[in-house]
């Protein structure tokens, strides 16, 4: 069953300097139970699909197009009725998780609120429900940390805090928008075994978004690639891995240093990522593309099927055999 | 290996700190951000330094090129006493050892332009050189960075942020330095711009003969620059070898689990290995633990650990590691 519809998704920002196109015409499906990366650099779009999503969208900002969650169509909806499904079925947790959190208010009577106001439960049962989130997420001592104040805890541990918030009404998608990339490498690898953790448990569906392709490979099983606000390509994580149809794909791959392997130089992407302010009419990635030829300046390609579970926007993909 | 260009021994840097969320009242407390470092850079030889936030790389970085008071033994400058001198002795210095900052837009004022920001290093340390010959070394170095002529009369918010690190670059070069210090150069650049950076800054070094002392939290990239690679934690070097040896062999337990936590980009390699990974977390560097830093982590952790600090041992040819069990 797919979850989450994204159709034609676009947003834009008015500035002082003109229109901002941060997203253009983005598809995506998410079943229910799956764990899905969203991988770009930085600009590329990821985190302003999610905030169209989450109806989080910055003043300045409009989205057009479809989002549906479970047949409801999101964009549009009003305050209330979003408000409902934000509370209790949809969640969402950040990089930073400081921010999230009120510096001046104990763990505890952050975490309760919740409960007690929309779930209206006792403030007993809220504690008790609390301190077994904060546990489950391998908080230590969670009854007697819950008391503590947000800068008691360090960043590793304050983001098991708020997926053990995220995770208060039971969401049915979890929306984690670089939750590793403040932390230390050894560290990493805890939160994201946790959020794996976290579906096989609660049966969550998962949205990873991140810039780091590295830790896709070991934690997601679908994954979608952006650049310049569009898809490039979506599939299978195993299969994209394998044999990449889309160049960007490939050239992304190729850049992230490897420890298991003795390459003389790294192989990196000539020039620098789109800025938002051109549209281009071609292939957003044409500037930078081994494979460019003529076409691709002038034309958008148009998503392909390759096979029934890949997507691929390009005019010379590459052949895979996976 | 040929006479050091930089020695550097038992080096520590001791901050006084109030911790956070204390009253104002609150006593400061010592803070010892970096402890009994040692080592030897040779010209033209890169030095990775390798280690979690806060471990004292930048610190440690600091205090070399004189921003941060370092409580000696001893850094030897082409066998100077770089920590006995005042800043008067230190001026020449200043040119001799340059600095890369982490944050590329951050460390360019904003009110001049690429062209500018580079001259005014020129002119700062060779007064009185014609106009026309500076800018035209200014348009050399920004060329030889991988920038363009018309790039010079740009200001710097009209970058992005690996050309804002080219400029930096740029700056840090154009004085004819011996040794550059890079403190986690790449650590904002999306990955295909920082294989530009890392790139860029190998060929330099060979191009220059420069020493480099090269920092940063991702092993990955240190591997692929450093000829050496120094393993920090806590303030203190748990290991030291040449870059090769210490991924494919490492000795001590935390680079070992270092090395196990860095992300392989191949899902068939992923899924294949166990979940290792440590547990716990960074302890507080103002009360790191007794004996050993790495002890509440280890997963070799002994009774003993917690009694002394270990003492850098040889493991290998030119390779030590602060652990007295082979973590095997
Ligand atoms: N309020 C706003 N006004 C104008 N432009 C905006 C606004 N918010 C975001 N943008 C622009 O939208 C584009 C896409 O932003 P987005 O945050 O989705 O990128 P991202 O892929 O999440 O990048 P990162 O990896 O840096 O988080 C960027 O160019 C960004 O500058
Ligand atoms: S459409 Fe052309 S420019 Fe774009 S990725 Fe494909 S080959 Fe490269
Ligand atoms: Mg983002």
């Amino acid at each position: 069953m797919t979850l989450l519809r994204v159709r034609d998704l676009s947003v834009t920002f008015e500035t002082g300097d003109g229109t901002v196109n941060a997203v253009n015409g983005v598809d995506l499906a998410i079943g229910a139970g799956q764990s899905v990366a969203v991988v770009g650099e930085s600009g590329s779009g990821k985190s302003q699909i999610m905030f169209a999503i989450m109806g989080l969208l910055a003043r300045n900002g409009a989205a057009a197009g479809s989002v549906t969650f479970d047949g409801t169509e999101l964009l549009g909806l009003d305050e209330g009725a979003l408000n409902r499904i934000r509370s209790s079925q949809i969640a969402m947790i950040f990089q930073n998780p400081m921010t999230a959190l009120n510096p001046y208010m104990r763990i505890s009577h952050q975490m309760t609120e919740v409960l007690t106001l929309h779930k209206g439960m006792s403030r007993r049962a809220a504690l008790a429900e609390a301190i077994g989130l904060l546990d489950a997420m391998e908080v230590p001592e969670a009854a007697t940390r819950i008391g503590m104040y947000p800068h008691e805890f360090s960043g590793g541990m304050l983001q098991r805090v708020l997926i053990a918030m995220a995770l208060l009404c039971r969401p049915r998608l979890l929306i984690a928008d670089e939750p590793t990339t403040a932390l230390d490498a050894t560290v990493r690898g805890q939160i994201m075994r946790l959020l794996a953790d976290v579906r096989a448990r609660f049966g969550t569906t998962v949205i990873l978004v991140t810039h780091d392709v590295g830790i896709v490979a070991g934690h997601c099983d679908e994954m979608v690639v952006l650049y310049g606000g569009r898809v490039m390509e979506s599939g299978p994580v195993a299969r994209i891995f394998a044999a990449p149809h889309h160049p960007y794909t490939r050239s992304l791959l190729d850049a992230v240093p490897r420890l298991d392997r003795d390459d003389e130089r790294l192989r990196s992407i000539p020039g620098d990522p789109l800025g938002t302010n051109l549209l281009p009419a071609g292939c957003p990635f044409a500037a930078r593309c081994p494979r460019v030829e003529e076409r691709c300046h002038r034309e958008r390609p148009a998503s392909e099927r390759p096979a029934p579970d890949r997507v691929v926007a390009c005019h010379r993909p590459l052949e895979g055999v996976a | 290996m040929s006479a050091p260009l930089l020695s550097v021994r038992e080096l520590g840097v001791t901050y006084r700190v109030r911790p956070g969320g204390s009253p104002p009242w609150a006593r400061a407390r010592a803070l010892q951000a970096v402890r009994n470092v040692s080592f030897d850079l040779a010209p033209a030889e890169t030095l990775g330094i390798v280690g979690e936030s806060g471990s004292g790389k930048s610190s440690l970085a600091r205090a070399l090129i004189g921003t941060v008071p370092a409580s000696r033994r001893q850094a030897l400058w082409q066998g100077a006493d770089l920590l006995a001198m005042g800043a008067e002795q230190r001026r020449p210095l200043r040119r001799d050892i340059q600095m890369i900052f982490q944050n590329p837009l951050g460390a360019l004022d904003p009110r001049m332009t690429a062209g500018e920001i580079v001259a005014e290093a020129l002119t700062t340390h060779e007064r009185g050189l014609p106009r026309h010959e500076v800018r035209s070394r200014a348009a050399a170095m920004l060329e030889r960075v991988g920038l363009l002529p018309e790039h010079m009369n740009r200001y710097p918010h009209e970058f992005s942020g690996g050309q804002c690190q080219r400029i930096g670059i740029a700056r840090a070069l154009i004085v004819g330095p011996r040794l550059v210090i890079c403190d986690e150069p790449v650590s904002a650049l999306d990955v295909s711009v920082q294989a530009q950076i890392v790139n860029l800054l190998q060929d330099l070094q060979r191009d220059l003969g420069l020493s480099l002392i090269f920092i940063s939290h991702d092993l990955g990239v240190v591997k692929h620059i450093a000829d050496r690679i120094m393993v920090f934690y806590l303030g203190r070097v748990l290991e030291h070898a040449a870059a090769g040896e210490l991924v494919r062999a490492p000795r001590h337990p935390y680079t070992r689990a270092l090395i196990a936590a860095a992300p392989v980009p191949d899902p068939a390699v992923e899924r294949g290995r166990q979940a290792t990974g440590l547990g716990g977390e960074l302890p507080s560097p103002l009360a790191p633990p007794s004996g050993c830093v790495f002890r509440t982590r280890c997963p070799i952790v002994r009774d003993a650990c917690a009694d002394e600090v270990p003492a850098m041992r040889e493991v290998g040819e030119d390779h030590v590691a602060a652990c007295p069990y082979d973590a095997g």
